[in-house]
């Protein structure tokens, strides 16, 4: 008898610390869902003027969503800009954004209609993001609006927005100023995928 | 006469310059693949400098166009989204990497290159993103390159 229910105390101290082991999973798991990344998110941009095509793309961009809070974090370098020729690459680094001395353009933002996008049903969902972007060395706020696809596991993040040059002391010498456009129109597109901690 | 060899020399000064002009204008980003590297490093070594002192380190990979030839363990082989391919480079237990975005004229068999395995790799030096937010690493980022195996 009192074997009996030394086996039975045994069993429900193994039940509870089975339990307690799966609760602590599925909580390290939820929270690990939360945030979603990438480093080989894509960035095009276009200042393309009356008399020239100028364009280039980034495909080392890194993101990280937090899914709960909203929180939105980019961070890309500006030598990672590949232009279709080296001379217009030269420029941009040499002349233009001066890549030596401002190596990394960063966003810090957040999502503003949270409430609005479950990122944990699939579907596609409208953003509005609100946030900080700084380029050249000079801060600026910004708006942006975009779209968050939701897949299982995944997430596709995409935005197009414009920014002026002039706003971040990049300025275009007279002599360009036909080749080179003041607004820059920028096409992001990231697909994040769960950050494993 | 004399007149005539001005006005020629004029004309070949103006052919000469529209050429280089034309020359210059439609001049692409040359591929690594047949130039020597500008400095030979180690991953660890790379990421070390940066991470010790950023702006030391800047100075001494600041170069334009600056092409590396950078060893290490293969971490990882990755395939972006858009078809990229990137080598990831560096200690497999360490969050930060060295990424090496392959040129896309290299045609990459995965089965030639394993993970783990001691390999090279030269392509231009883009610059170091420090881990903006503690959730990544730091990274090292290269494009146009071009995997070698040890001889």
């Amino acid at each position: 008898m009192r074997i009996q229910s030394a086996l039975c105390k045994n069993n429900v101290r193994l039940a509870v610390a089975f339990l307690l082991f799966f609760t602590v999973i599925s909580a390290v798991s939820a929270r690990a869902q939360e945030r979603f990344f990438t480093r080989n998110g894509s960035i095009y941009f276009n200042c393309s003027g009356k008399m020239e095509k100028i364009e280039a793309i980034n495909k080392s961009t890194t993101c990280v969503l937090d899914t709960k809070t909203g929180a939105l974090q980019m961070a890309l370098l500006m030598r990672g800009f590949e232009f279709e020729r080296a001379l217009m690459q030269e420029h941009f680094n040499e002349n233009y954004v001066e890549s030596d001395r401002y190596p990394r353009a960063v966003f810090k933002g957040t999502i503003t209609n949270l409430p609005d996008v479950n990122f944990s049903s699939p579907g596609e969902y409208k953003l509005a993001v609100k946030g900080n972007l700084t380029i050249h060395g000079v801060s600026k706020d910004i708006n942006a609006e975009g779209t968050a696809v939701v897949k299982q596991g995944s997430i596709t993040l995409k935005s197009s927005l414009i920014i002026l040059l002039n706003d971040y002391n990049i300025s275009i010498p007279s002599l360009v100023a036909d080749k080179i456009s003041n607004t820059v129109k920028m096409d992001i597109n990231c697909f994040l995928q769960p950050l494993q901690n | 006469m004399k007149k005539r060899k001005i006005f020629s020399g004029i004309v070949v000064a103006i052919i000469l310059v529209a050429a280089y002009g034309f020359y210059q204008y439609n001049r692409r980003i040359p591929a690594v693949t047949q130039m020597e590297p500008d400095i030979k490093i180690t991953a660890d070594s790379l990421l070390t400098a940066f991470s010790d002192d950023e702006k030391k380190a800047a100075e001494k990979f600041g170069e334009p166009q600056l092409i590396l030839q950078v060893s290490g363990r293969l971490k990882a082989l990755e395939t972006t989204s858009g078809g990229a391919e990137i080598f990831v480079l560096g200690d497999s237990n360490a969050s930060s990497s060295v990424r090496c975005m392959i040129d896309t004229s290299f045609q990459l068999d995965k089965k030639a290159w394993l993970p783990g395995g001691y390999y090279k790799v030269k392509g231009y030096f883009n610059g170091y993103k420090p881990d903006i937010t503690g959730l990544l690493g730091a990274d090292i980022e290269m494009s146009r390159c071009i995997p070698l195996k040890n001889k």
